[in-house]
């Protein structure tokens, strides 16, 4: 098994104005699962594909173990690939397809069919060995196509949104049996999706890119609680963060948030903080997360300088949760997670707090998270 | 033809056991010997030892694999006959197993370039001439492949390499012509590839066709997972290589070409699937932009060079214009699928999901590609 790592990687293609992946670093560990997460184009598949040698790099150095693998041929590589499309080979059955790339590598037969019968049985397809790919339903071609990276052995998974094929059942349960698969390889995994639950659930770390950049490369809690800016607060959570846009200001030595609609104290640590880096008395964007907004008493009660007043335009029961879309605060809409038994319905006016120990303030201009930067 | 496949029939014609049987060189001399006095015995005769019947299929430095039967089962005819069908399924003689790797990579370069030849010239329907020594490997029906590849960080594919890729993949029964300029390759395989799955389908040449792409995938992943680079292929409905190997080039040629100019994203063009873009690209380019100006006039809005309306419009169609699929493929939510649908309604004047304005729009993507290039 062996640890990744990408120095300085840039992929520009002929006639691009612009790079489509930027100067991205990264260490990836022996073992470690690697989720790349981000929206559709920026740059997380095709950093993968460099990875893969699917894709020329334009600058920089890309090691395998010690090895620079920049020129060197997929097949040489040491890698076995997962992507959503799984082209299974269609003449083949199931056994053929997971032998296929060893018998191209001149591996002994007995080999091979250990290999492969030991890899079936993990994925538990034995009993579909002999069929062909059109007598699989989804799930079980998707199997097929770990199963055929499986039995090479590799020192590196790289899996390219390979459940985005599935129902959303399948999903999450392939979702968990890939995780379990790859801790008991113990090999090195990069995984893409675009899908926030994936990362969040499967990574060990994770990468979040945007146009073409690295913002963020963090376990799954540092990037939800201490995310390093706007897009990657936005990104990660669902629902999304709340931004409200307000300014900062001083009174009676206390510092407070004040937007239309609201008027909150900003908890002592937070506010030396602020103070320290110049921010009262300037415009800054709020970030809260919905569910440290809180409607009951007892919360109400113990934060008397956080609270404030809005109208509820929408309820969405999701049974253990239900969220409120608010108006009045902000220029935008606010939702807040409240109890899925809260009495709470459309066209209320309702009192609520937020928690603002769970704040971020992130600058105007920069869009850079104050307290983690 | 895989030998299996042969066995299986000759089993089922004979009615009688047939088996699979490799004979070492010392073996098959034996077999030889044993022959009738005075008959001729080459690698490809029929040969009775005792009671069994021998008939060779292939050779290798080691030794003749072939068929093994009861002799008694069948007669002297019938013998002549079973070479003559098992001659026809192997496709190529024994001269060509036989032949070196360097004499066939030569004799398939040569066609290559005889095709290349009446290409220029126009001549599409030519038989293959005899001098080309192919006639005997290029008998039956084949399903016709076309690859281009290029490598800009490797070295480029050799004969060599890719063949013994392939030969791999579709299992020994292909012939690998390399066209001149060494970045396009036709394969030639038997048609008996489909058989197996023509029997197990009932759903007829649309299933084939899907079978078609999903062997053209396979070719594009296995050779992008071992070399990298960029390949795109084509695949044409079996045809009958002798007299249509020349128009059968020119239409995969035509399909990649026309796939690679109108789809960018795509490796797999198959011809099938282009028959609006053939349609486009034959009107002369003044037509195709009075077109855009008297119909569309909002054609070269911004609305047609947006990245994201672009790939959301090639998705609603590619799904048949249905919304909750292209949602669910672009990873977005219906309302706003819908929300941009109603955007482009607002700047060009033409809802996507009424049919007429659907048709519209797509020819007017179609040609906004093909005039942006001029």
């Amino acid at each position: 098994m062996a640890g990744v790592r990408l120095e300085h990687i840039y992929k520009k293609y002929a006639g691009a104005e612009k790079a489509t992946v930027m100067d991205v670093n990264l260490d990836i560990k022996d073992k470690e699962f690697l989720v790349l997460v981000g929206p559709s184009g920026c740059g997380k598949s095709t950093t993968l594909r460099m990875i893969a040698g699917l894709e020329e790099i334009s600058e920089g150095k890309l090691y395998i173990g010690d090895r620079v693998v920049n020129d060197v041929a997929p097949k040489d590589r040491d890698i076995a690939m997962v992507f959503q499309s799984y082209a299974l080979y269609p003449h083949m059955n199931v056994y053929q397809n997971m032998a296929f790339g060893l018998k191209l590598r001149k591996v002994k037969k007995e080999e091979i069919d250990q290999r492969v019968r030991e890899a079936a049985k993990i994925l538990d397809i034995t009993h579909l060995l002999d069929r062909k790919p059109k007598a699989l339903s989804g799930g079980q071609r998707q199997r097929v196509a770990l199963g055929r990276a499986i039995v090479r052995d590799p020192q590196v998974f790289l899996m390219d949104e390979p459940l985005s094929n599935l129902d959303a059942k399948l999903r999450g349960q392939m979702r968990a049996e890939i995780t379990k698969l790859v801790k008991r390889l113990e090999t090195t995994c990069i995984y893409v999706t675009h899908d926030q639950i994936e990362a969040m659930t499967m990574g060990d770390r994770i990468v979040v890119m945007h146009d073409g950049i690295i913002q963020q490369a963090a376990s799954p809690e540092e990037l939800y609680n201490q995310p390093t800016n706007i897009f990657v607060a936005g990104f990660i959570g669902s629902p999304t963060m709340n931004f409200v846009t307000g300014t900062l200001s001083e009174a009676n030595g206390a510092v407070h948030f004040k937007a239309n609609g609201l008027d909150v104290e900003v908890p002592q640590g937070k506010a030396i903080t602020l103070k320290e880096k110049g921010y009262v008395g300037k415009e800054v964007i709020m970030g809260i997360r919905p569910e440290d907004i809180h409607e009951e008493p007892v919360f109400l009660e113990a934060s008397p300088h956080t609270i404030f007043n809005a109208s509820v335009f929408l309820t969405e029961n999701i049974g253990h949760e239900m969220q409120l879309h608010l108006s009045g605060v902000g220029n935008d809409t606010v939702i807040a997670r409240v109890d899925g038994r809260s009495r709470t319905r459309e066209g209320d006016q309702v009192k609520l707090a937020i928690d603002m120990n769970k704040i971020h303030i992130f600058d105007k201009d920069s869009e850079l998270n104050v307290f983690f930067n | 033809m895989d030998i299996q496949l042969v066995r299986e029939k000759l089993e089922r014609v004979v009615g009688d056991s047939v088996e699979q049987r490799d004979l070492s060189l010392k073996e098959w001399s034996s077999w030889a010997k044993a022959a009738k006095a005075g008959s001729e015995v080459s690698g490809t005769t029929a040969v009775i030892k005792g009671k069994r019947l021998f008939i060779p299929w292939d050779q290798s430095e080691a030794g003749i694999t072939g068929f093994e039967m009861d002799a008694k089962v069948v007669t002297e005819s019938e013998i002549r006959l079973i070479e003559l069908v098992v001659e026809a399924a192997r496709g190529a003689g024994f001269s060509s197993v036989a032949s070196s790797p360097g004499d066939e990579e030569e004799r398939n370069t040569r066609l290559g370039q005889w095709i290349q030849a009446q290409l220029d010239r126009g001549l599409l329907h030519e038989e293959i001439p005899d001098q080309l020594n192919l006639k005997s490997r290029l008998t039956g029906t084949m399903v016709p492949f076309l690859l281009s590849y290029e490598n800009r960080t490797h070295r480029d594919l050799t004969y060599k390499q890719l063949n013994k890729l392939l030969q791999s993949y579709f299992d020994g029964d292909i012939t690998l012509v390399p066209l001149p300029g060494s970045r396009e390759w036709l394969i030639l395989v038997g048609e008996s590839l489909l058989n197996g799955f023509k029997e197990e389908s009932d759903e007829g040449q649309d299933t084939e066709r899907g079978m078609l792409y999903d062997l053209c995938q396979g070719v594009y992943e296995l050779i992008s997972n071992e070399w990298g680079g960029t390949s795109h292929l084509s695949v044409l409905d079996p045809i009958t290589p002798l007299q249509s190997l020349t128009s059968a080039v020119s239409l995969l040629r035509e399909s990649l070409q026309l796939g690679r100019l109108f789809h960018l994203t795509e490796h797999i063009h198959l011809p099938w699937a282009l028959y609006l873009e053939r349609l486009i690209y034959s009107i002369p380019d003044e037509q195709r932009r009075q077109f855009l100006d008297q119909t569309v006039p909002h054609a070269s809005s911004t609305v047609f060079t947006d990245n994201e309306t672009l790939s959301t419009l090639e998705s609603f169609f590619q799904l048949d214009c249905n919304v909750s699929e292209t949602a669910k493929r672009l990873y977005i939510h219906r309302n706003t699928l819908l929300y941009r649908m109603d955007k482009i309604k607002q700047e060009t004047g033409l809802d996507v999901r009424s049919f007429q304005d659907a048709v519209l729009v797509k020819l007017t993507l179609l040609l906004c590609k093909v005039t942006k290039r001029k």
